[in-house]
């Protein structure tokens, strides 16, 4: 419908593999590591708060800050959430313009 | 005669209409709305403040101050379970808004099933995806105009009637959408936005002060009366039920096309970025308003409100509040229904005009023809719902649930777009009908085995055939997949990489950080 003018690629007429096209062939080994290294640590964040994690902390009492355990559980993995998403963003954005 | 008292506290609400009309209109001149990319994506233009509001708010509705506490005070700590998904879900817009964003810039698509059916070369693709889409979209608005009318008739103590209280503020979101398009969703969602911010973090510490003393001494009450209120777990919920939900919500919740699609709205990929990630410190507000409804449990006697979502009104309007809080309260309730709903009311024209009647009935339609009928169909739209929400005896709130069961079924084929070249268009079909089958089959027809979320069986049908089928067909043109997947990548040829660069310090050579999608 919509195909862009693909004259200044490569062009690559071989038949399509069977595998997923995570990576650009360009990315560097060290940032398709990080990648995958990020999605592991989101993948275990939600393991946190379902089973079978989470029953382990289903109770009312220690109270945290005033909230019980498996309530102030919830909010921590969504502050862990944010963290990592702060240090994704860090990693992917400001390294480069520090010109690290 | 009218006390003063239910003047101030129908005033407040009412002067917020007011000041949501200004600003929703006068926003309009902030991208062009004769055409399709200004009025559906607000030129691809706008900023963080203002995407991670429309973010936000909109996905945080009337249930914000009606059904989130009221969830809190029925069923307990199962509400947990809010807190945190919806994070995740933006954690995975982090990654896939941004090549959508970029596919959108290159191909000029505005819409979620756009891309999806462009890649699968199947117009079917794009009109089931937009019936699903409304189907759901319509009971979600049903939901708000109903959450709507019993703010307003309760904040004017009746003065108001229930049928003008779920109009009003619809006609005014109306008037908006078609005055400014996403503009002015998105500027009136700042609005918005704020209002439900401060509002909920208020309400929800200073209630449980006022009825028990603090928070802690709150939940000790409640745990001393019933221990099982505060443990997720039967007899409310299954620990496996409530596990599915977080994961099905979790994966699930970015697929709603009103929010998916506002990666196209972003200036730059960085800013969706950024609204990813600065997401959950809005998402926090669901504490104090869990917080909200847990006040209430020992408090308010279950039986005397009509519905658990009767609890923060009841307990606003019982204390001894100063009026003017109690205006604002509604005001803020308001804000929270009206930002989900103008979102939904834009998002569900654009899905029909674009996403079904164009690819099925006029494949070569003009750009203008397009937002002139996109505009025509806002009250339309409108209509339908608050018939549903006022009139009619059968309850469509249901059909949300099943439509959401569909709309979970677009992860698998986004994915097979954005990484799979050899996903196809069979496969895509085959996995969509039947994972919207087996999900509608567990939601009304069988219960749904091991109690699990309905929807998580259909999504596990939908990526098991979606796989298969597409191994067992042939992908029509792999290079316009492969083409696809390029696109979405940022620009890695030299020359561009060079351009990027310019006016920045040179690195030594390393690769920018930008290829890690």
């Amino acid at each position: 419908m919509k195909h862009q003018e693909t004259a200044e690629e490569t062009p690559h007429v071989q038949p399509v593999g069977i595998g997923l096209d995570l990576f650009s062939e360009e990315t560097p080994q060290k940032v398709r590591l990080r990648f995958l290294l990020f999605f592991a640590v989101y993948a275990t964040l939600l393991l946190l708060v379902v089973w079978p994690v989470f029953p382990q902390v289903n109770s009312v009492e220690p109270y945290i800050l005033g909230l019980p355990l498996n309530m102030a559980w919830n909010s921590a993995v969504l502050l862990l959430v944010m963290i990592t998403g702060f240090l994704m963003y860090w990693y992917d954005e400001m390294k480069v313009q520090g010109g690290n | 005669m009218v006390s003063t008292t239910t003047l101030i506290i129908t005033g407040i609400p009412l002067i917020y209409l007011a000041f949501a009309l200004w600003i929703g209109i006068r926003s309009r001149g902030e991208a062009d709305q004769s055409t399709t990319e200004g009025f559906v994506a607000g030129d691809r233009r706008i900023g963080t403040i203002v995407l991670f509001f429309i973010m936000a708010a909109a996905n945080n509705s009337a249930f914000a101050f009606l059904g989130g506490p009221g969830f809190a005070f029925d069923q307990g700590a199962i509400a947990y379970y809010i807190i945190p998904y919806s994070a995740f879900g933006l954690a995975m817009w982090y990654v896939l808004g941004p090549k959508v964003s970029r596919l959108g810039r290159k191909m000029g698509y505005v819409t979620q099933a756009e891309f999806v059916s462009d890649r699968y070369d199947s117009r079917w693709i794009s009109a089931i995806m937009a019936v699903a889409s409304v189907a759901a979209f319509i009971p979600y608005v049903v939901v708000q105009i109903k959450g709507v009318a019993f703010i307003l008739s309760e904040a004017s103590n009746g003065l108001i009637p229930f049928w003008l209280s779920g109009m009003l503020p619809f006609l005014i979101i109306g008037f908006y959408v078609i005055t400014s398009g996403m503009m002015g969703v998105g500027w009136s969602n700042v609005l918005q936005g704020i209002m439900m911010l401060a509002l909920a973090w208020f309400l929800g510490l200073y209630l449980p002060f006022e009825l028990h003393g603090g928070i802690q001494p709150m939940f000790e009450t409640i745990a001393a009366s019933n221990p099982s209120h505060l443990v997720v777990g039967l007899p409310e919920m299954s620990i496996a039920r409530y596990s599915s939900f977080i994961v099905v919500s979790a994966l699930g919740s970015i697929m709603w096309p009103h929010l998916f699609m506002r990666a196209y709205t972003a200036e730059d990929e960085s800013t969706v970025k950024k609204t990813a990630i600065l997401y959950p410190l809005f998402q926090f507000i669901i504490v104090p308003i869990l917080l909200i409804g847990f006040a209430g449990v020992t408090v308010v006697e279950p039986g005397i409100l009509d519905s658990p979502d009767r609890i923060l009104p009841y307990l606003v309007t019982n204390l001894d509040i100063n009026p003017i809080l109690i205006g604002l309260f509604f005001a803020g309730a308001l804000a929270a229904t009206m930002s989900t709903a103008d979102a939904i009311v834009h998002a569900s024209v654009s899905v029909s005009i674009r996403d079904f009647y164009k690819p099925l009935f006029d494949p070569e339609g003009e750009d203008l023809d397009e937002t002139f009928w996109m505009k025509i169909l806002v009250f339309p739209t409108l209509a339908v719902a608050y018939y549903f929400a006022m009139f009619s005896s059968i309850n469509i709130v249901p059909l949300q649930a099943a439509a959401y069961g569909s709309i979970i079924q677009f992860l698998p084929l986004i994915l097979g777009t954005l990484y799979w070249p050899r996903s196809t268009k069979e496969g895509a079909l085959a996995g969509l009908l039947s994972g919207t089958v087996v999900t509608g089959i567990f939601t009304f027809v069988v219960p749904t085995p091991l109690s699990i979320h309905a929807g998580l069986w259909g999504l596990l049908v939908t990526t098991v055939l979606f796989i298969a089928v597409s191994l067992m067909t042939d992908v029509k043109n792999p290079e316009f997949a492969r083409e696809m997947i390029r696109t979405t990548r940022p620009d890695l040829s030299p020359t561009k990489r060079d351009q990027q660069r310019s006016g920045t310090a040179t690195d030594g050579g390393t690769v920018s950080d930008e290829t890690s999608k």
